[in-house]
């Protein structure tokens, strides 16, 4: 990440918060002090923190491995939704971790694959796609949660993720934090480091020069969108297997990861590490939000207003550097 | 009795006529912007965000008209906004509307937390005109949306308004070698689109439902921008492709209604959204695209 790269990603989050600011002051909250609150509370509940930020590096590699290849991957939500259920599924019936961990991917995959198939084959637009795909398997999951998976003392709820199929804790530090930073290792190790990761990030930035030396692109877009959905799946069965062990009736514990991971991967500047620091802001902004409910009222969907303002900062970067070439007197770019 | 005279078919057509409202409105729009080379996936952000102002004046004025009118501002900034971000500021086009739809879901919950005390919903109101047949009311909006279509239609094929909104967005160039004000064109195209995402966001909470509902939209933005894609960016086709996915919807409505709230209701409702893959899919490659959609135009 660049030195001007952590720059913009600053100025976008201040943005965010300033903007949560002007919504606190509106609801009639006195801003400063829930602000605060928002941007520090992380510290009451660590664990919370620490599982969110595992699940924020995963979505936001989900979004930005298909970004690199020209794909918007709008689809972590769903294919989080799908893993977590596979995973749910699978863990019931095996009682294997390892088993919950592949069906998990393996469907979160597939929900990926559909959409990059639907683009490379017959020119659907991903973005239609991959929310149609969203609500199909948020409704199907509901009923899955209902009639399939249900616990039959209480009905709102699944039943649990039985002990054997569970990703342990050590000295307080969640398994699944240690499997989101090794993938995160991982991604910038590929990357950075192999021929292959080099021609994709070659291929992402000039997508006309690749086809002219004759890279398969259609394959490597269809194959980026699978990995996507594997990763987002997996965000889902680690979810479930490492901390919830259970799914409600209506997905609340897994939602919004998937549409946050995209703040992740943009505040990150789409660099695996900086996806990874990236995702303990985010974690940190969320699980403050959740404290902001008990000390002034305001409900935890404020988080999501906080990335949302991110995302649309980050959109126009040159609205920030215009403003920065201002504040500099005319001599930044 | 006139429902059984009318039969399952006629009820489920007369439940589409109502359901087919908000896509017709939001599809028409963005077909202007996109012709000018903007596209807004933040169409479903803008309509979810329009059915809170709406209904928040509607409750408080008490008049259905000012519920559509704020609703229309509502959309009409969010567009406005949307276009300069594209058109002057040469952003990420897809990567904004992310953010705005993320923007619109959280603070539509903390809006309704914040005024009714409760995450799920506003108030209902009541009053809403129309014609009753067979159970169903029919708004007036289901004509007035057939009328905007038709409207959109002759402004962009028989008006130099119209000509000049489609060569900024197949051919920028050569339309600023023309004279035309690339950029203030974009930006009033994007507007409107956003005005009518406005109207069909607070048709779904003043006027379809009587009240706001938590992510309310469910989509509808998203199955609007498949519809433009499919109708070719046409808005008499559009409208066909209203009717198409309007009724889905009602037959997903019609389904649970006669089937009761089992599980099974649940997987009634994935009909709208399985159809519009495959309503897309089969006619994606027919349609032309504005050559310049999506893309930042650069003046050198």
């Amino acid at each position: 990440m660049s030195l001007r790269g952590i720059a913009e990603s600053s100025a976008a989050v201040a943005a965010g918060l300033a903007f949560a600011g002007i919504v606190l002051l509106a609801s009639g909250v006195d801003p400063v002090s829930s602000i605060v609150v928002l941007a520090t509370s992380f510290t009451y509940y660590p664990d919370i923190f620490m599982v969110k930020a595992s699940i924020y590096m995963l979505t936001g590699l989900a979004f930005s491995i298909p970004l690199r290849a020209g794909f918007f991957n709008i689809g972590a939500e769903g294919q989080l939704y799908a893993g977590a259920l596979a995973s749910l599924a699978a863990s019931l019936y095996t009682g294997n971790p390892l088993a919950g961990l592949a069906a998990g991917a393996a469907l979160g995959s597939l929900a990926g694959l559909v959409p990059g198939v639907l683009r490379v084959r017959a020119g659907v637009n991903e973005v239609v796609t991959t929310i149609m795909v969203n609500w199909i398997v948020y409704w199907s999951g509901l009923y899955l949660v209902v009639a399939v998976l249900a616990d039959p003392v209480y009905p709102h709820l699944t039943r649990e993720v039985p002990e054997s199929a569970r990703i342990p804790w050590v000295m307080g530090v969640p398994g699944i934090l240690a499997a989101s930073t090794a993938i995160s290792l991982a991604a910038h190790a590929f990357l950075y480091h192999t021929a292959p990761g080099l021609r994709f990030r070659v291929m992402g930035s000039n997508v006309e020069a690749a086809r002219v030396r004759g890279s398969r692109i259609g394959a490597v877009r269809v194959a980026s969108m699978a990995v996507a959905g594997g990763l987002a799946g997996l965000a889902g069965a680690l979810l479930l297997q490492g901390h919830s062990y259970r799914i409600d009736s209506l997905l609340s514990g897994l939602r919004n990861y998937g549409f946050e991971g995209i703040g992740a991967a943009l505040i990150g500047r789409n660099h695996p590490l900086g996806i990874a620091g990236a995702s303990l802001v985010l974690a940190g902004l969320s699980t403050g939000s959740e404290r902001i409910q008990i000390t002034h009222g305001i409900p935890p969907e404020l988080a999501e207003v906080v990335v949302g303002v991110i995302i649309v900062v980050l959109a126009a970067p040159e609205a920030l550097r215009t403003a920065y070439s201002r504040l500099s007197g005319g001599r930044g770019s | 009795m006139i429902d059984w005279a009318l039969g399952d078919a006629g009820k489920i057509a007369l439940l589409t006529l109502t359901s087919m409202v908000p896509i017709v409105l939001a599809s028409v729009g963005e077909i202007i912007g996109e012709r000018a080379g903007v596209v807004n996936i933040g169409l479903e952000g803008i309509m979810l965000l329009s059915a809170w102002t709406g209904i928040v004046a509607a409750i408080y004025t008490g008049s259905v008209a000012a519920g559509y009118a704020v609703g229309a501002l509502t959309g009409g900034l969010l567009g406005l906004a949307h276009g300069v971000l594209a058109a002057r500021l040469k952003g990420d086009q897809i990567v904004a509307g992310v953010g705005l739809n993320l923007v619109a879901a959280g603070s539509t919950v903390v809006g309704t937390v914040v005024l009714w005390g409760n995450f799920a919903q506003s108030p209902t109101i009541s009053g809403q005109p129309g014609v009753v047949v067979s159970g169903v009311r029919i708004s007036p909006m289901v004509p007035l949306s057939i009328l905007a279509a038709v409207a959109a239609w002759w402004l962009l094929n028989r008006t130099v308004t119209g000509l000049r909104i489609r060569a900024v967005g197949d051919d920028p160039r050569s339309a600023l070698a023309l004279g035309v004000n690339v950029e203030g064109v974009q930006i009033a195209a994007s507007t409107m689109a956003g005005v009518m995402a406005g109207l069909a966001g607070a048709y779904l909470s003043v006027d379809y439902q009587g009240s706001f509902v938590r992510l309310m939209t469910a989509g509808r933005g998203f199955i609007a921008l498949a519809n433009v894609a499919f109708s070719g960016w046409n808005p008499l086709l559009a409208v066909a492709g209203s009717f198409i996915f309007g009724f889905f919807d009602a037959l997903a409505i019609y389904i649970k209604i006669a089937a009761g709230l089992t599980a099974e209701s649940y997987l009634v409702q994935t009909l709208p959204y399985i159809a519009t893959i495959a309503a897309v899919a089969l006619v994606a490659r027919r349609g032309r695209a504005p050559r310049w959609l999506g893309r930042p135009f650069r003046r050198e």
